[in-house]
C-alpha cells in the first residue's frame, strides 16, 4: 500500500525530531516505516551512518523481535534497545507502520531517552494520523 | 534543599563547597562502583536508582524520594551524607517534577551522586577527608546543573519574548540547512527552486510526480503494444491465424 | 509499501528477490552491485552464516536516477532460501512492492522451485497480498550450466512449472555471467513503478 507524505507533515516530524531528541543530546535519529523506507533522519553530522542500510537493517531487527516476542506469548516487547561502548541504538514503534530509532553516547541516560522518546511518538503519531500514511 | 516554583533548585548549604576541604578540587566525574551495597541500607536505594537508568516512571520516582526521606532518617547523625542524600532528593524532584523538560544532565548526575555516595558507605577504608572530597565533587556537578537549568529557562523565556516571526533558533535553522537532503549529501539544482517556493508551509501538489509517473504509464503503454504485436505474430506462427 | 516524500520528491520502493535455496537470488544481487558500482556508493548487506548461505537478507540500495524531477530508489532484497527460514522470508516480505522469483534452472531442483513458489504465496497472503496482483517477474537461473553438461529443466517445463497461471514476463539467464540479470530487474522496477502509478489513481 503506496502512501505519501508532503512538505508540511515531513517539515512537522523533523521539527518534533528536532526539538525533542536532538536537542537534548541525540547523535541520530530516523523515522522509518517497516519496510525499510527512510521517511526523516537527522544527525550531528560528525557521523555519516549508511541510513539506509541501517533502516533496512532496523527493520528486519525490529520485526524479528516481534515475531519473537509473539512465540514466548507476549503482543510485543517494550523494550528493544543495543548498548553499546560509545553509542546504543533504541527503538520505538510508531502506530502499526513505523520506528523511531535513536542512536545515543553516553551523555544521555537510557531513562531519559525513553520519556523523551515516547513524548516524540505521540507527536508524530498525530502527524501521521493525520497524514494519507497507511 | 528546596525545589523552587521558577524550576530552580535550591540546595540550601550555606557553607561553599570549596570550605569542606580549604581547596578547590579536580572535576567531578562519576565514581567507579567499588562495593557492594548488600548487607547495607543501600539495596533498595540501588535497585531504584538501577532501576530509573532503564526507566523513569512515576512510581518509580517516588519510590526514590520515599527512600531517600527514609535514609536521611537512618544517616541523620552523618553530615556528609545527610548532604549527598539531600543533592539526591533535589535532583530526583526536579525530575519527578520536570519530566520530559528535565535537563538531560539531572539523571546523569542522580546515578553520579548515587554511585558516589555507595562508594563513601560501602568502602571500608575511605577516610574522613576523602569522604568530603567525593561529596564536593557532587555539589560542584550539582552547581553546574542549576546553571545550566538557569542558562535554559533564561533561553526559554527569551524566545517567549520575540515575536513569533523573529523566533528562528539559529542552530536549528543550521542544522536544518545541513540535513542530508540526499542519499550523497546533494539537493539537486531542479529541485532547490521548487523547494523554496513551496517553503511557505503549503503542501506542494504532486503534479510533477504525477507526470513522471504519466511518463512511465506512457512507457509502459509502448511495451504492451509491442508486447501485443509479438505475441500476434507468436500466434500466427505456431497456429497459422491471422 | 513504497512511499513517495513530496519533500524530497522521491520515491522508495522495495523489491525482493525470492526462490529456493542455492538458487542464485544472492548472485544476482552480487552481480547488479558490482555492474553499477559507481552508482551505488554504499557496500551490499549481507547477514549470512558461515557457510554463506543467506541467514536473514540481502540488501542493496539501488538509485533508478530522477524521473521527472523525482528520484527513485529501490531496495533491493534477497530472503534465505533454506526451507527453515520460512519465518525469517515472511519477515523479509513485508511491505514487498515487486518481486523477482529466482527459479533454479537444474531438473534436480525442480521440486524446489514449485515449493518455493507456493511458499511465496502463501507468505504473500499473510500480509493479504496476491501473488496474482502483485508485480512479478520470473527468472530461470543457471542457463550457464548447461554448458557443463548439467541437466537443466527447459524453458516450457519451468514456464508449465511456475508460470502457467502468473503469466509473468521471464527471463532465461545466469546470475553468474550476469545474463539477463540487469533486464530482469529493470523489468520489474517498471512494472512496480507502474504499479504505484494505479494505486495512487
Amino acid at each position: 500500500m503506496t502512501y505519501m507524505l508532503g512538505q508540511e507533515q515531513l517539515d512537522a516530524i523533523e521539527e518534533v525530531l528536532l526539538q525533542d531528541l536532538f536537542d537534548v543530546g541525540v547523535n541520530c535519529i530516523f523515522l522509518i516505516d517497516t519496510a525499510g523506507n527512510v521517511i526523516a533522519n537527522l544527525d550531528n553530522g560528525e557521523i555519516q551512518h549508511d541510513i539506509y542500510s541501517l533502516a533496512a537493517l532496523a527493520a528486519g531487527n525490529f520485526a524479528a523481535v516481534s515475531t519473537m516476542a509473539k512465540i514466548v506469548g507476549e503482543d510485543e516487547f517494550s523494550l528493544l534497545f543495543h548498548k553499546g561502548e560509545k553509542e546504543s541504538i533504541h527503538f520505538s514503534k510508531v502506530l502499526m507502520d513505523f520506528l523511531l530509532i535513536t542512536i545515543f553516547g553516553k551523555g544521555i541516560s537510557l531513562g531519559f531517552l525513553r520519556l523523551k522518546v515516547a513524548e516524540a511518538t505521540e507527536k508524530i503519531k498525530k502527524i501521521l494520523e493525520s497524514s494519507c500514511a497507511p | 534543599m528546596a525545589l523552587q516554583k521558577d524550576g530552580t533548585v535550591d540546595f540550601g548549604m550555606e557553607a561553599d563547597p570549596k570550605d569542606l576541604l580549604g581547596h578547590s578540587n579536580e572535576s567531578p566525574d562519576s565514581v567507579e562502583d567499588t562495593g557492594d551495597p548488600e548487607g547495607t541500607p543501600l539495596r533498595e536505594l540501588k535497585s531504584i536508582v538501577l532501576s530509573l537508568d532503564w526507566e523513569i516512571t512515576d512510581q518509580t520516582m517516588s519510590r526514590f524520594v520515599k527512600e531517600i526521606d527514609r535514609l536521611k532518617d537512618t544517616y541523620r547523625d552523618d553530615t556528609i551524607l545527610v548532604s549527598f542524600l539531600g543533592l539526591l532528593d533535589s535532583v530526583g524532584k526536579y525530575i519527578k517534577t520536570h519530566k520530559t523538560r528535565a535537563h538531560p544532565n539531572a539523571s546523569k548526575l542522580l546515578n553520579s551522586a548515587y554511585m558516589s555516595l555507595e562508594k563513601v558507605i560501602v568502602s571500608k577504608d575511605i577516610t574522613g577527608p576523602e569522604r568530603k572530597k567525593i561529596l564536593v565533587n557532587q555539589l560542584r556537578s550539582f552547581k553546574r546543573l542549576k546553571e545550566q537549568i538557569a542558562l535554559r529557562k533564561a533561553a526559554s523565556d527569551r524566545k517567549k519574548e520575540l515575536k513569533p516571526s523573529e523566533q528562528i533558533s539559529p542552530m536549528a535553522e543550521e542544522l536544518r540547512n545541513d540535513l542530508p537532503m540526499q542519499r550523497q549529501g546533494r539537493v539537486p539544482d531542479e529541485t532547490k527552486g521548487r523547494l523554496r517556493e513551496s517553503d511557505e508551509g503549503r503542501v506542494s501538489p504532486p503534479e510533477g510526480f504525477m507526470s513522471a509517473l504519466e511518463e512511465i504509464k506512457q512507457l509502459i503503454q509502448d511495451e504492451f503494444r509491442a508486447l501485443r504485436k509479438d505475441l500476434k505474430q507468436w500466434r500466427y506462427d505456431e497456429h497459422g491465424r491471422t | 509499501m513504497a512511499f513517495v516524500n513530496l519533500k524530497k520528491k522521491e520515491v522508495q520502493a522495495k523489491i525482493v528477490y525470492y526462490g529456493p535455496g542455492r538458487g542464485g537470488k544472492t548472485t544476482n544481487l552480487e552481480y547488479i552491485h558490482h555492474k553499477f558500482k559507481s552508482r551505488i556508493r554504499t557496500e551490499m548487506v549481507t547477514i549470512k552464516t558461515h557457510g554463506d548461505r543467506t541467514l536473514f537478507f540481502d540488501f542493496l540500495p539501488f538509485d533508478v536516477g530522477k524521473i521527472r524531477g523525482y528520484d527513485v530508489k529501490i531496495q533491493l532484497y534477497t530472503v534465505p532460501g533454506q526451507v527453515k527460514y520460512d519465518a525469517t522470508r515472511r519477515l523479509v516480505l513485508r511491505g514487498v512492492d515487486g518481486i523477482v522469483f529466482v527459479a533454479d534452472s537444474m531438473a534436480v531442483r525442480r521440486e524446489k522451485n514449485i515449493l518455493s513458489l507456493r511458499n511465496l504465496q502463501k507468505n504473500l497472503a499473510t500480509f493479504r497480498k496476491s501473488i496474482f496482483k502483485i508485480p512479478i517477474v520470473m527468472q530461470y537461473n543457471k542457463k550457464d550450466l548447461a554448458e557443463q553438461g548439467i541437466p537443466l529443466l527447459s524453458l516450457q517445463t519451468l514456464e508449465k512449472d511456475l508460470n502457467s497461471q502468473l503469466k509473468a514476463p521471464s527471463f532465461e539467464a545466469s546470475a553468474l555471467t550476469g545474463m539477463n540479470v540487469v533486464p530482469a530487474m529493470k523489468k520489474i522496477i517498471s512494472m512496480t513503478m507502474a504499479s504505484l502509478l494505479i494505486e495512487l489513481r
